[in-house]
């Protein structure tokens, strides 16, 4: 009983406090974006994303912008200028559906050969990698931790990764860039923030708290700052990297 | 003998020696500022003090004078009282403690053996409570009205309300009226059947019951089909105010349940969504004013009433201010409930205007259907329960509100179960509700802000956004201060007139009660609930 009443409480949506919907971290079920591809997006793109009305899904390329952020926007508001309306969809479900399309874009993507994950290793520990990523305690923190990815990221998801980092940025991974009153830019991911303050992780590791009072300029950066590895990484190297990054299954 | 000496005797006749809050004080509670006699200030619930040590000037000095850390999990949602000098507050779920106002140090602590088969839909939370003569009055979670003794905290009386195993729950501070202690039950949620009732404060015996869902034989009765009034909501959970010239209790009532099924209810649901005036001394019903017939979205007009004598239309009217969960600031007339104006104040889109009887035209497809109608506001409305304020010096009310948000309201099944939950659909929303500031909402999904609305047009003066949503209640002085918290866990002075920052504080946590003010020896204190304490703020000397 006592398991039915927290499960009664977690489900409660009345006045005082609601669950979180917590938009961008939200599970993603793809067969649920396949049934809201259907329903809401099909008789324009197409029942497999090739176009009709609407443009061509499936080659990963978005005219109006393509991160989470840009696609999230056109979905709820429409794209003006254009035949595309805005959907009363919720957080979740525009997730799903957007989860959807992303697949559709990946169809287009070729995977690379299977790699070897010992090479892969060699290649982030000598490259720039650890620059920003930390794994297993190496590394600068100020970047996504790395050590577990492979437990939460489909080899598919870690190769969009590379080649298209804008495309999906976690609001933990957001970045800050302020310009202070004395003229001093700083870049950092942001750890938190509220009305009159913002905290974050800059290059150095260094914990840095921001009066925004005492800021000239503020942005928050919802794009990767990684670049992207498309023809930077030939296609061997790409494949070792995702078989490295697939092997990362965390200590816990 | 003299009228005046008859009523010393009667009172004296039930009242302990030396009792300390007669019902004379309660009536003139504005009179002595120094304390905070009700839950919303006053009769009046104008959350307003006329202590004005703390001003416009000077709030930059403001300094922690003392903190009480609760030992409780729950939210602390507790609006205190203070009475010569001591402050009694709850501590979540149904505890009372009695401390020190300048202190903070306790007097006692009485401690409630919680039932626990409770089911709350929000938190096992309690606003406050009331006090008469020597008897603090707790309404307890699990059903239960308690008196106390104010001095010791011992139990003087405990009536049974209401059932908990059938989803009943108590939460608001009671209101004390003449020899009475009023109050009613929360439990939406849970198909209950609402109700404001009446104990008397000697003995806790009921002394009359209005019932918000009318059943056969009460009037309104036919705004519901078949038996869906036996678990039609229309619960009473927020404290009400009392006009003492027309002796009428004004009372907010919830939504009607199930919240997003209104199909199985077809009708208006009265008193659900709605506004009641009832006589103080018998609980028979004055007037009323519906917000919202049929209520399907879960707007519960379960806010304060704030009462104004002012001038309207260039006649002196006794009026009553209401912003309501549903987005929408009222004026009405209290000595009737004839509606007056009513104007958005955050983004609607169900509302189409008013009929030449005040009753809101919808717009079409606002209803909830199975696959989900999105409607501004979202379920958690325009505001909510948060405590507003209204100030005479300036004539602006003040509240928190959730601006410019939708819910998808979806409807489903519903089939009543004893003590389950009876939604009758789903609520989805865009906003990423959170603690966690790294997961605020987008401003573009809504914003939490404190607004300002003048109350004569229903327009917005100023505005101050928070980068979280807030459920903060307001407090406005003769300072020209308005104090709030909010949900990043600041608690604020404004400046009343333009809403510039005169000083904030950071608590560290979640704030989401009324703030007070009070003074003991001469000096004005300022008090909020926020985490799990109660901080004291005074002028640095």
């Amino acid at each position: 009983m006592r398991g039915l009443g927290a499960a009664v409480v977690l489900a409660s949506w009345a006045w005082a406090q609601a669950p979180t919907e917590r938009l961008f971290n939200a599970r993603v079920d793809p067969e649920q974006g396949r049934k809201l591809w259907s329903a809401n997006c099909a008789v324009c793109h197409g029942a497999e994303g090739k176009g009709g009305r609407g443009p061509d899904l499936t080659t990963g390329k978005f005219r109006h912008g393509g991160t989470d952020d840009d696609l999230y926007r056109a979905l709820r508001n429409g794209i003006p200028g254009t035949e595309m309306p805005g959907f009363p969809l919720t957080g979740v479900e525009s997730m799903q559906l957007l989860a959807f399309v992303r697949a559709l874009g990946r169809a287009a993507m070729p995977p690379p050969p299977e790699g070897d994950a010992a090479r892969g290793r060699a290649l982030f520990a000598g490259g720039q990698c650890t620059s920003c990523h930390r794994v297993d305690g190496t590394g600068s923190r100020i970047g996504p931790e790395l050590s577990d990815v492979g437990a939460r990221l489909p080899p598919s998801d870690l190769l969009a990764s590379l080649l298209r980092p804008d495309e999906r940025v976690q609001p933990a991974n957001w970045y800050v860039r302020v310009v202070t009153r004395d003229g001093r830019t700083i870049t950092g991911r942001r750890l938190n923030e509220d009305t009159y303050s913002v905290q974050l992780i800059d290059a150095q590791d260094r914990l840095v708290s921001l009066v925004k009072q005492d800021l000239k300029e503020y942005q928050l950066i919802k794009k990767s700052p990684m670049p992207s590895y498309e023809g930077k990484l030939t296609r061997e190297q790409l494949g070792d990297l995702v078989a490295y990054l697939a092997s990362l299954k965390g200590t816990l | 003998m003299k009228p005046a000496m008859a009523a010393v005797v009667w009172l004296s006749c039930w009242m302990p020696l030396g009792a300390q809050v007669t019902y004379d004080r309660l009536l003139h509670a504005d009179k002595e500022p120094q304390n905070w006699l009700t839950y919303a200030g006053s009769y009046k619930s104008w959350r307003y003090s006329t202590l004005d040590q703390i001003r416009i000037g000077n709030a930059r000095k403001l300094e922690l004078k003392w903190i009480y850390q609760l030992n409780a999990i729950d939210k602390f949602e507790a609006t205190p009282l203070v009475v010569d000098g001591v402050m009694y507050f709850t501590q979540p779920p149904s505890d009372v403690i009695a401390v020190d106002g300048k202190t903070g140090r306790a007097f006692w602590t009485y401690r409630y053996p919680l039932a626990g088969n409770v089911s709350v839909c929000c938190g096992r939370v309690n606003r406050g409570l009331a006090i008469l003569g020597d008897l603090v009055f707790l309404a307890a979670l699990d059903g239960n009205l308690v008196a106390l003794d104010a001095k010791t905290g011992k139990e003087v009386w405990k009536t049974r309300v209401v059932d908990p195993s059938l989803g009943y729950s108590l939460t608001m501070a009671p209101l004390v009226v003449k020899d009475k202690v009023i109050l009613g039950p929360a439990g939406g949620e849970f198909g209950i059947r609402g109700f404001l009732a009446a104990f008397d404060a000697r003995t806790g015996k009921e002394v009359w019951r209005f019932n918000t869902t009318p059943g056969p034989g009460e009037a309104g009765h036919e705004t519901w089909a078949g038996d869906a009034w036996q678990h039609g909501g229309a619960p009473v959970w927020l404290t009400g105010s009392y006009d003492p010239e027309l002796n009428l209790i004004v009372q907010g009532v919830g939504n009607p349940s199930p919240d997003w099924n209104a199909t199985v209810r077809p009708g208006d649901n009265l008193y659900a969504s709605s506004v009641i005036a009832v006589d103080a001394d018998t609980g028979k019903l004055k007037w009323h004013y519906q917000f919202v017939p049929h209520d399907a979205w879960d707007w519960d007009a379960i806010q304060t009433p704030v009462m104004v004598d002012a001038e309207w239309q260039g006649q002196p009217r006794k009026l009553l201010y209401w912003a309501n969960r549903n987005g929408v600031f009222y004026v009405l007339d209290r000595t009737n409930g004839k509606f007056l104006s009513g104007k958005p104040f955050v983004k609607v889109t169900w509302l189409a205007g008013f009929d030449e009887n005040g009753r809101p035209k919808l717009q079409p497809n606002s209803l909830p259907t199975a696959e989900g109608t999105l409607v501004y506001p979202g379920v958690q409305g325009g505001t909510n329960w948060y405590a507003p304020s209204y100030s005479p010096r300036t004539g602006l009310f003040y509240l928190s509100v959730w601006a410019d948000y939708y819910s998808v309201y979806q409807e489903g099944e519903a089939e009543y179960v004893p003590g389950r939950r009876f939604n009758g659909g789903n609520i989805r929303q865009p906003l990423a509700f959170g603690r966690n500031a790294t997961l605020l909402p987008d401003e573009e999904q809504g914003y939490g802000a404190l607004k300002a609305i003048n109350p004569k047009t229903g327009d917005m003066v100023w505005q101050v956004k928070f980068a979280d949503l807030t459920e903060g209640g307001v407090l406005t002085t003769a300072g020209d201060v308005v104090f709030t918290g909010n949900r990043e866990g600041y608690f604020h002075a404004f400046d009343a007139r333009d809403g510039k920052l005169l000083w904030k504080v950071s608590l560290g946590g979640y704030i989401a009660a009324g703030p007070v003010t009070y003074s003991v020896d001469g000096k004005q204190y300022v008090a909020v609930a926020a985490g799990h304490g109660m901080f004291v703020f005074g002028l640095r000397e």
